[in-house]
């Protein structure tokens, strides 16, 4: 859900002014960029500190803040790339290529393997060894429904590199899947 | 596949057309996306530090320009500060309830890193409150004393001993001490979470220069040692005439005619050249002897031996009293005496450069060893010891020969420029074979790598070195590439200079045996002069834990890489300062926000332990300090600099509650170990020295004081006649902070004593 532009703009130029105006703007994106954080770290504790750093970060540059015709999220959420990004380069690996084919099994439905949480776990680790862009040009479409003209937006890319960056990671994340890997040892 | 379980994305329906299983897999993403409410307290509690910093700006600065700031401004106003009062952010609040019935309180120090210790912390209240209730309710960890006092609605609480630098705090007001005078109450208990800067680290100190004294004046060539009344002895001294000393001082100096002293200009008679001549700090020089090959004075300092050329091509080896008188020939030598030293009070052991000899004060004579024709040269002998020094024929690195055994110590690179400790326990030589030369030293005997001497100016070569009586420390001339020479005295352990002279054209450099006067000669157009200068360093000089510049260097670079900024780690020069397969980027934990260096120890084979603590600050949604202890291990490379050689990293866990020791620093001087314990809390100090106890090696508890500084936070352990070598700092849970918490956990560390 998003606010009607012209009274989004309105708030965030209020908000480089008036706290509640700040606060209102927190009200409304709070839950979708915990969300977005939490399905890149799926760790409540990391994802509090990595939202906390993204809305106090856009506290202090909203005054430099202009909105040329983008919706104020798509400011928000390449702060949260920016942190999320951040956050992994500064951690130990937690998922590997060799977990993530452990766990798969192609041959089974994809309703099935999804109802399995531990499954659906493995499937975004799958995600987490993409390179940094397609992993989030990833998540920003299968993780929050974004438009493609949003995600190039936020991740400073045309449209089109943006459904490179989605196919590629498609690719990937069947690889990482071993879905790829089986279909090549049956050939 | 226009619709796939009720999700339909028309995107990537067309990005994927004709290619379904991708299309499936994205339906297998999206339907395994994880989804997740998030915590409300969370929530409530990330939107009252947001709007309650909006706010802060917003009054702080005015409603128009309080966003502008930069972040440096913004968030770490109080570091810069000093001890300004502070006002604002919010850490109870409870959006949409009247204020006036529920008490919000604020503090700006929250979520700062770098605080200034001088920073009182200041807490507004919404409303006038009941004073000595919150003042009841407040509790700081680390335990600082304090006092409080009220500015309108604002409790302002000052350290009695400010605050410590590069520490985590949490104050917290308990809930129900959080009452208004209207009898308003919190909602919940007030965290102040927030961490101090380090303190600054002063700025390098330049160290002193040589204020050196004309002694008097030299022959060509010849050695200089002291005697043990402290005179400078030359073996081939000018003996002078007459004297008379004018009032005012002349800028050069003239062996013949003029040498300026601070005392005025000597003016003397034409000198008699070629004699073994004792040169006093005061008074008239004396002739000890007839010029020598060699000289050296018993261990005791009762008796001096010399080696005088007979005229035939031989050597007289006399022995005499310290000052020269009831000389006694000992033994001739049909070939010259190159050097001579002495292994016992009644034994001197001479060599001609190709065979080593004995001879007693009975004057019995004996032929220790006699290098194979052609092999190489003797050029020194060790004092004291078994070994000789043997310059190769071929030119490759010198060696020690111990003849007693015929075993060889083999000295990288060296050539003629080769030193003992009067001990004869240490040996320094220059390294030629690299570019440029290097100073290296090593235990005489040992068979381990030598050590490389660092200098302040690396890109320099040294040369002509010498070393105290105890290897202590070692003098040596630095000449860059340019030819500009300069007279260093440095700390063997840890290269720090104690003087550097900008000096040129001299040599036969001779560091007294306490390594507080230094002799040289000075050689100018108009001849050479014996010169003396004070160590200005050397009288504070020392040991212990001071480990090498080097090592230091590469030490707080790796830590503050750890640290890194903004919680991110500097991963390039971690992987810079790390050896090849240690990977320090990931023992590192997320998020640091300073570190402790406990304590460093210079292991026997040189190379640096470190005891690290890497530390988390608390924030509001973790309201204790985290900690990883570290010990990381530096070794020099053979390029000179060290390198991180292993890491090892706990997990982060929760500080516990209670003082901690956040460094151990350990010197010795005049023989008095002196153990620097500091830490982060005010202490009881009357549990500080029944707590506190020193370990020798043997395992026997030594006797000690202790005493604690309150300001500093820092007790003061003494320990006379410490044993050398490594000791145990034992620090028990007896020991209290002032509020009765007892140490956190019971605290051990090397520290080492050096005679």
């Amino acid at each position: 859900m998003t606010l009607p532009r012209a009274y989004e703009d309105q708030l965030v130029e209020r908000a480089k002014q008036d706290a509640d105006a700040f606060g209102e703007l927190y009200d409304h994106y709070f839950g979708q960029i915990y969300r977005f954080v939490f399905s890149r770290l799926r760790d409540q504790e990391a994802a509090e500190d990595v939202t906390s750093e993204v809305f106090f970060k856009a506290l202090r540059a909203i005054g430099r803040y202009k909105p040329a015709g983008h919706p104020f999220s798509a400011w928000l959420y390449q702060i949260s790339v920016n942190a999320i990004n951040d956050h992994y380069r500064s951690r130990k690996p937690t998922s590997s290529l060799d977990s993530a084919i452990a766990v798969a099994d192609p041959a089974r439905p994809v309703d099935d393997r999804v109802v399995d949480s531990a499954e659906a776990a493995r499937v975004w680790a799958a995600i987490d060894d993409l390179p940094p862009q397609q992993r989030a040009a990833m998540t920003l479409k299968l993780g929050e429904d974004l438009k493609l003209a949003q995600i190039g937006e936020i991740l400073g890319k045309s449209e089109g590199a943006v459904k490179l960056l989605i196919h590629r990671g498609m690719i990937g994340v069947r690889l990482r899947l071993g879905v790829v890997v089986a279909v090549e040892e049956q050939l | 596949m226009a619709w796939m379980g009720g999700w339909f994305d028309p995107e990537l329906e067309d990005l994927f057309h004709g290619e379904p299983e991708l299309l499936e897999t994205a339906q297998q993403v999206r339907a395994a996306r994880p989804r997740v409410e998030p915590d409300p307290r969370f929530q409530n509690r990330l939107r009252a530090q947001l709007v309650a910093e909006a706010s802060r700006g917003a009054a702080a600065r005015g409603v128009r320009r309080w966003w502008r700031l930069g972040p440096a401004h913004f968030a770490w106003g109080g570091a810069f500060v000093g001890a300004a009062l502070i006002t604002a952010t919010v850490l109870t609040f409870v959006s949409n309830h009247n204020s006036v019935q529920t008490v919000t309180g604020f503090s700006q120090l929250t979520a700062q890193h770098q605080v200034s210790p001088n920073q009182v912390i200041t807490v507004a209240f919404n409303q006038p409150m009941n004073e000595q209730a919150v003042e009841a309710g407040v509790h700081i960890q680390p335990a600082i004393k304090v006092t409080y006092s009220w500015k309108d609605n604002s409790l302002v609480i000052s350290p009695a001993y400010h605050l410590a630098a590069n520490t985590p705090y949490v104050v917290t007001i308990a809930q129900t001490a959080i009452r208004s005078v209207s009898g308003a109450s919190a909602t919940a208990p007030i965290n102040i979470t927030f961490g101090t800067a380090p303190t600054p680290t002063p700025a390098p100190v330049a160290p002193p220069s040589l204020t050196p004294v004309v002694l008097g004046v030299n022959g060509a060539a010849g050695s200089l040692l002291f005697a043990p009344d402290g005179s400078v002895v030359s073996t081939v001294g000018v003996l002078p005439g007459s004297a008379t000393t004018s009032p005012s001082p002349s800028p050069t100096a003239s062996p013949a005619s003029a040498t300026p002293t601070p005392e005025g200009v000597i003016t003397q008679a034409p000198a008699v050249p070629g004699a073994l001549v004792e040169y006093p700090a005061t008074g008239t020089p004396t002739q000890l002897g007839p010029q020598a090959s060699a000289a050296a004075f018993s261990p005791n300092g009762r008796y001096l031996a010399t080696a005088v050329d007979d005229g035939n091509g031989g050597s007289k080896i006399f022995a005499s009293q310290s000052n020269g008188q009831q000389a006694d020939r000992l033994i001739d030598s049909a070939t010259p005496v190159t050097a001579l030293t002495w292994v016992s009070n009644d034994t001197i052991v001479y060599t001609d450069g190709t065979s080593i000899f004995s001879v007693d004060l009975s004057r019995a004579r004996k032929t220790l060893d006699t290098l194979p024709v052609g092999t190489g040269t003797i050029t020194a002998l060790v004092p004291g010891g078994t070994y000789a020094y043997v310059v190769p024929a071929g030119g490759a690195s010198g060696a020690l020969l111990d003849w007693s055994t015929g075993a060889d110590q083999t000295l990288q690179g060296a050539t003629d420029d080769v030193a003992f400790s009067g001990d004869g326990q240490t040996v320094a030589w220059i390294d030629e074979s690299s570019t440029p030369s290097r100073l290296l030293t090593e235990a005489v005997g040992s068979q381990g790598a030598p050590t490389m001497l660092t200098t302040p100016d690396q890109t320099a070569s040294p040369s002509d070195v010498t070393l105290d009586q105890s290897g202590n420390e070692a003098a040596y001339l630095s000449t860059n590439a340019a030819g500009v020479a300069e007279l260093v005295v440095a700390q063997i352990r840890s290269g720090t200079p104690l003087a550097i002279a900008p000096l040129t054209d001299v040599s036969q450099l001779t560091l007294s045996p306490g390594g507080d006067r230094i002799a040289f000669v000075s050689n100018t157009g108009a001849g050479a002069s014996i010169e003396q200068a004070p160590v200005p360093g050397a009288s504070a000089a020392q040991t212990g834990s001071q480990i090498p510049l080097d090592a230091n260097d590469t030490l707080q670079q790796f830590v503050q890489a750890q640290v890194g900024q903004n919680g991110q780690p500097d991963l390039d020069t971690l992987a810079a300062l790390s050896a090849a397969g240690v990977d320090a980027a990931s023992s590192t934990p997320q998020n640091l926000s300073r570190a402790y260096i406990i304590n460093t120890y210079v292991e026997p084979d040189g190379g640096v332990l470190a005891s690290i603590e890497l530390i988390v600050d608390p924030n509001a949604v973790h309201t204790t300090a985290r900690v990883a202890s570290e010990t990381i291990l530096l070794a020099q490379q053979a390029t000179g600099g060290y390198l991180v050689t292993s890491a090892s990293t706990t997990q982060l866990r929760d500080e516990s509650a209670g003082p901690h020791v956040v460094q151990v620093s350990s010197t010795t001087t005049a023989g008095v170990t002196t153990l620097q314990v500091s830490f982060d809390s005010d202490l009881d100090p009357s549990t500080v020295a029944d707590a506190i106890s020193v370990v020798s090696q043997s395992g026997s508890t030594l006797p000690s004081t202790a005493v604690y500084d309150a300001d500093t936070r820092t007790a003061t352990v003494t320990i006379a006649n410490a044993p050398s070598g490594t000791l145990t700092l034992d620090i028990a849970t007896t020991l209290d902070d002032f509020e009765g918490q007892a140490l956190a956990h019971s605290f051990a560390a090397q520290v080492e004593a050096s005679s």
